[in-house]
């Protein structure tokens, strides 16, 4: 049921920002982007569930809580990056699209760095001096 | 049997990862990102993988990796700078607190001491200033209460009934002699210095009550504030 609302509401903006750009660019572009971030909110709530599921499976295996942490920022931002960049390159602007998946690309990177460090040193260690 | 407890614990552990990385695998809204995604997930795998030999090398990975991780999300840029700046506004801002309340303390006891003075004392105050310090454990002190008094017309004219009276006489006569003064010139000279002689003595005169009125403000401030009487100072209305 949801997915059909989802789809209507997608179909009705596509026609109205169709007929809209012809006359006023700007205001279709807007249109575009609150049909996008109003679907994204109203489903954002729903990776909740996932997220439980989740937690209980790290919970019960014992791994780290960090590593699962780590994992939703990282899929957070993967989220947020692409969405920010799609609502970008809506409005023509790919080269600024580009650069937010570069930010959200490096974000991710950085997080990895903790977790290389770790096994290079243990690595270095197990190596005799 | 601990080695095999231990041996599935670290078999379950690897499935879990593998099982959330996949998920998250699934997660990802598009392809861009999931080169990246895969690398970071990956080494969660090798790190969950080489677990035990880790744990062997070095007893305290897990906490150390948790702190690093932590250390990442937490440390914006330049935050140690944003930091020193707020703390220096916050001490900027304690200070002009702290000099406001002494102001208003100041104030506060500055008119305190005035209508103590003037209703339990007796005395018209002209003007009174309190002076605080800081002290050593960075609280306030009074430092120095100067109370400076109103010349006081009633009784002075009843104390001096008698100088005032023939001064006032001796100014009526002059302003009589004046006119012949104007005429001859050679008396003015003599009453000049004789209004002048009565004036000096009204002042010894006045001197010996002076010094037991600024004794009684003294006493009278320094019991009732609490106050060193050394650090109390009266004006009175010559000296001012």
């Amino acid at each position: 049921m949801d997915i059909l609302q989802i789809v209507g509401i997608g179909f009705l903006a596509t026609v109205l920002i169709l007929v809209i750009r012809e006359q006023k660019p700007m205001f279709a572009y807007l249109l575009a982007a609150f049909v996008g971030v109003g679907i994204f909110l109203a489903f954002v709530g729903k990776i909740g569930d996932v997220i439980s599921v989740l937690e209980e499976l790290a919970d019960r295996s014992g791994i780290p809580s960090v590593y699962l942490k780590t994992m939703l920022k990282i899929i957070g931002i993967a989220y947020i990056a692409e969405f920010g960049a799609q609502i970008v390159r809506d409005a023509g602007l790919e080269s600024i699209a580009t650069k937010i998946e570069f930010a959200g690309k490096m974000l991710i990177l950085v997080m990895a760095v903790p977790i290389i460090s770790v096994i290079v040193e243990t690595v270095l260690n197990l190596l005799p001096a | 049997m601990d080695i095999m407890d231990g041996l599935s614990g670290w078999l379950r552990q690897v499935i879990a990862v593998i099982l959330l990385a996949s998920l998250i695998d699934l997660l990802l809204p598009n392809r861009t990102m999931q080169r990246y995604v895969r690398l970071v997930a990956g080494l969660f795998i090798l790190l969950t993988v080489a677990g035990p030999i880790m744990q062997w090398v070095k007893g305290d990975f897990g906490s150390r990796l948790a702190q690093g991780l932590q250390s990442v999300e937490k440390t914006p840029e330049g935050a140690s700078r944003q930091l020193a700046m707020i703390e220096a506004d916050g001490a900027k801002l304690r200070e002009s607190r702290l000099a406001q309340a002494a102001d208003l303390t100041a104030t506060k006891l500055e008119s305190e001491i005035r209508s103590e003075v003037e209703q339990a004392g007796g005395h018209p105050v002209r003007r009174v200033k309190v002076n605080l310090e800081k002290v050593s454990d960075g609280s306030l002190a009074v430092a120095k209460v100067s109370i400076e008094l109103e010349p006081e017309t009633v009784p002075a004219g009843e104390r001096s009934d008698g100088a005032s009276s023939g001064e006032v006489r001796d100014v009526e006569a002059v302003a009589d002699v004046e006119i012949k003064v104007q005429v001859g010139g050679g008396k003015a000279p003599e009453k000049e210095p004789d209004g002048a002689i009565p004036a000096i003595g009204g002042t010894e005169g006045e001197r010996e009550l002076d010094g037991e009125t600024r004794r009684n403000v003294t006493a009278l401030v320094s019991n009732r504030f609490g106050l060193a009487p050394g650090i109390v100072e009266v004006k009175l209305p010559d000296e001012a």
